[in-house]
């Protein structure tokens, strides 16, 4: 199986080659039968790909011991569950899950436009062939996960061999997040290069850039949406895992994976501007580049161990690789922007400062600053030590201090944006709309201070919230009762009836909502407390208002591992509350140690447990407990931002309506008497 | 919507925004001191016992040799009364600058926290040029985008119905 998987991956590069050099070719001929040819060629990448994909699990569950990589990554006792997972694991089969991830959207793009765009796609096509082609020389001559495992004999000559049993799964990636995180991160990198693609296609092919935005919308909202899960699966699987209390630490790898995601919110919102006035054009394009440019650069460093990471892959000589491929696409993005930035041009001027298009400015300078303070702060330790030869570290203290501000600028402007009008926003509006989100949320200041809140940041970031929340709140509101009052629906029947007819705008909103709650979450942090105790059975330890004892141990053996797990009884006001076993597990395929952390999750609260080993000194066990405020809210809001995002991608339902208007009375404006951050027309805002 | 009920809706939404007072301050402990001096420090770094970089008190990799003896050394070295500087010192001559959890203020390292700040600067001035500039062109120019030199408002005319003709969403 390893051969055909070898087979099927040099074949895969054989078209991707022909798809490539034939899509140029057919751009210049415009000779149907190539163009139709490349496009098939492209599909049998795809294909190829998911066989190579296909053959290496086959070789997992499977136990072939004499393949290296199954070898180095799996074992016969792994569960069918983790062996899935195995074929991330490694940098060799992240590479090829990658390349099956891209193949993925490349082939859903063929399909789709199979017959539509007949002369964009060629260059698309040839853009996405291009991508694929650098993933699959690494995979074919650089990083095979195919190499048959082969051991020095006696004579020193190398013989292939196989193994009784496999070394494992890492212990920190026996964890269920960790088959369904990865998957989600590099759906979010791979989708990418969707809008990459067709940027690019649309600005070679001169096209003056409003037509690619509309082709590309669902894919970048895709790719966002799955680089948002991936990021929060991420966390809460570090929070779960690792054992240290938290979720984000501002590792390099972590940062990597924030990068593109920045840009890609950055142009999530600045492509408004092009599709409503215009304008931005040249702006939207560079910042799909620089998000594509991102994901190559993040992926980079994970790989080439230029910057230390308890993520990053060992050190390896494929970071050139990667070097030349950021260089050649720097290259062909500056080469097409210079030859056609003419097309690019913006088409309206600017009404006024207190306007949308405004807030849309400032919203892209934050989460652009955002972001390369983050690069910058990654790469620093890398520039002193060549500049000074003393290396640094660049930790999450600094990285806190640049980011917080910059978070509660954007969580401001998260609440003013959508309030403001296009082209200018009078002083009445402004009142109408922004008097009772801040009235509410600085009331929730006055309300905090009594209380003796007196953590500035958190301070700031609750007020910020319930005004941000109160302004969605105020939209959903004034919408919906403009409909209840015509239809004499309910509230919140009206509310959805108003975010089925612009899903886009309250789909946005419901986002911006679920934003408010991981910023809840956020605030929680400068709240959090921890207590280590050394433990006797039969002790009790006081953290906050919970009381833990200590009930004893057991040994509970199984397939993979072996865990000993303390039993630890939660008590309130001396009432049993529920039962936590944190675990120390070990795996005796690999001899490796790991924890797995037991969590009492509430909305106000995490009550957080670690077995943290045995004291040196006593020798007896160590109980490390954290309560953690609101870390719930993150969860939460992460699933509330998945929600938004799919309902923005809906249809509106009015669409609908229109069409299929010819045995229906015409429907009634429902604009009357609204304010115009409530009109009720077809689009988006 | 009655009154009643928009005082009861901000009465809901001040409810949910009080729902963190209900979070108590951590209370002072005797080993906090050591805690926020662990948080300036990092575990793995100038060793091979462990290669987390993680900051030091967040370590807590299964029998991590090197952060238990740092966070012992921190301990010792906080119960003797040593001044916070010498403390942070005394772990950089032993590992290296690189201890440290964030980039000291000083010399080079200084550029790491100026960057930032500077960064915003730039971006601000970068967005109202931009601003200005939009103000000041005129509606009938920004409506002919095509009188940039290098393309004619015709040329551009025809590349835009051309996409609009070739595509479909």
């Amino acid at each position: 199986m390893d051969i055909f998987g070898s087979f099927a991956l040099v074949l895969a590069f054989v078209c991707a080659v022909y798809a490539f050099g034939g899509g140029i070719a057919a751009i210049f001929t415009r000779h149907p039968l190539l163009i139709k040819s490349t496009r098939q060629a492209g599909m049998a990448t795809c294909a190829l790909i998911f066989l190579a994909t296909f053959s290496l699990e086959y070789l997992f569950f499977s136990d072939n011991f004499a393949n290296a990589y199954v070898v180095a990554h799996s074992n016969r006792d792994l569960s069918t569950f983790y062996k899935v997972a195995a074929l991330w694991s490694g940098q060799e089969g992240s590479l090829l899950f990658w390349s099956f991830l891209l193949a993925v959207y490349v082939l859903s793009v063929l399909i789709t436009y199979r017959n539509k765009n007949g002369e964009l796609m060629p260059y698309v096509g040839v853009v996405m062939a291009g991508v694929q082609i650098f993933f699959l020389t690494l995979n074919n001559f650089v990083a095979s996960p195919f190499k048959a495992l082969a051991l020095p004999g006696a004579d020193g000559v190398m013989n292939y061999v196989a193994r009784a049993d496999g070394s494992g799964l890492n212990p920190l990636l026996q964890y269920p997040e960790m088959v369904i995180h990865p998957p989600n991160l590099y759906s979010g990198y791979t989708g990418f290069t969707i809008p990459f693609a067709f940027a690019l296609g649309a600005l070679l092919a001169r096209y003056p850039g409003e037509k690619w935005i509309h082709l590309t919308r669902k894919w970048t909202m895709i790719a966002w949406m799955f680089q948002s899960m991936g990021i929060l699966l991420g966390a809460h699987w570090a929070y779960a895992v690792l054992g240290w209390g938290g979720y984000w630490g501002w590792d390099p790898v972590e940062n990597a994976s924030f990068l593109p995601w920045l840009t890609g919110t950055a142009f999530l919102h600045s492509v408004m501007m092009q599709e409503k006035r215009g304008m931005m054009k040249v702006w939207n394009v560079w910042l799909v580049f620089c998000t594509f440019l991102l994901c190559i650069l993040g992926t980079f460093l994970t790989r080439s161990g230029i910057v230390s990471s308890v993520h990053a892959f060992a050190q390896s000589s494929i970071g050139s690789w990667f070097v030349g491929f950021l260089v050649v696409i720097i290259a062909v993005c500056f080469g097409a922007y210079l030859k056609n930035r003419d097309y690019l041009k913006s088409e309206n001027q600017l009404d006024s400062i207190v306007s949308r298009e405004s807030s849309f400015l400032f919203n892209n300078l934050i989460l652009l600053v955002s972001c390369v303070a983050i690069l910058s702060g990654t790469l620093f330790p890398v520039f002193s030590e060549w500049i000074t030869g003393d290396r640094i570290s660049v930790g999450a203290p600094f990285f806190n201090k640049v980011n917080i501000p910059t978070g509660l600028l954007l969580l401001f402007l998260t609440g003013v944006g959508p309030l403001l009008a296009w082209r200018k926003t009078s002083t009445e509006s402004l009142k109408r709309n922004f008097g009772w989100p801040l009235g509410i949320g600085l009331a929730a200041g006055v309300v905090a201070l009594i209380f003796g809140f007196r953590e500035i940041y958190s301070w700031v970031c609750l007020i910020l919230c319930v005004f941000v929340a109160s302004t969605v709140g105020l939209e959903f509101y004034r919408g919906a009762k403009v409909i209840r009052a015509r239809s004499g629906a309910s509230y919140l029947a009206s509310a959805v009836d108003l975010t089925m007819r612009n899903t886009r705008r309250y789909g946005g909103y419901i986002v911006h909502m679920g934003m408010v709650f991981v910023f809840i979450g956020l605030a929680g942090t400068a709240f959090n407390r921890d207590l280590q105790k050394d433990m006797r059975p039969g002790q009790t330890m006081q953290i906050g208002t919970y009381t833990l004892l200590l009930q004893g141990f057991d040994t509970k053996p199984e397939k993979n591992y072996t865990a000993q797990r303390m039993n630890v009884e939660v008590l309130r006001d001396n009432k049993p509350v529920m039962m936590l076993y944190p675990e120390k597990r070990h795996f005796s395929t690999n001899e490796q140690n790991g924890t797995m952390v037991a969590i009492y999750s509430t909305l106000k609260e995490d009550l957080y447990v670690v077995y943290a080993g045995d004291s040196p000194d006593t020798q007896l066990p160590v109980l490390h407990a954290y309560l953690n405020p609101l870390v719930k809210w993150i969860w939460l809001g992460g699933a509330v931002v998945v929600l938004g995002t799919l309902v923005a991608m809906l249809p509106n339902r009015r669409a609908v309506l229109v069409l299929a208007g010819a045995q229906q009375p015409a429907a009634q404006p429902l604009t009357h008497g609204l304010a115009p951050s409530v009109t009720l027309r077809e689009g988006h805002d | 919507m009655t009154r009643v009920r928009q005082y009861a809706a901000v009465f809901v939404i001040l409810l949910l925004a009080t729902l963190p007072l209900t979070i108590t301050p951590a209370v002072a402990q005797q080993t906090d001191h050591a805690k926020q001096l662990g948080g300036k420090l990092i575990c793995g770094v100038g060793t091979t016992i462990c290669n987390c970089k993680q900051i030091l008190t967040q370590c807590n990799h299964v029998g991590c040799m090197n952060s238990g003896m740092m966070l012992k050394t921190l301990d010792e070295k906080v119960a003797k009364g040593d001044p916070d500087e010498n403390i942070l010192q005394s772990f950089v001559q032993e590992f290296g600058t690189a201890v440290l959890s964030e980039p000291p203020k000083t010399g080079f390292t200084l550029i790491a926290w100026i960057l930032p700040s500077f960064y915003l600067l730039l971006g601000t001035g970068l967005v109202i040029f931009v601003i200005s500039r939009w103000r000041k062109r005129p509606a009938h120019v920004a409506s002919l985008a095509g009188g940039a030199p290098g393309i004619s408002a015709e040329l551009l005319e025809r590349a835009r119905a051309q996409a609009s003709r070739e595509t479909q969403d």
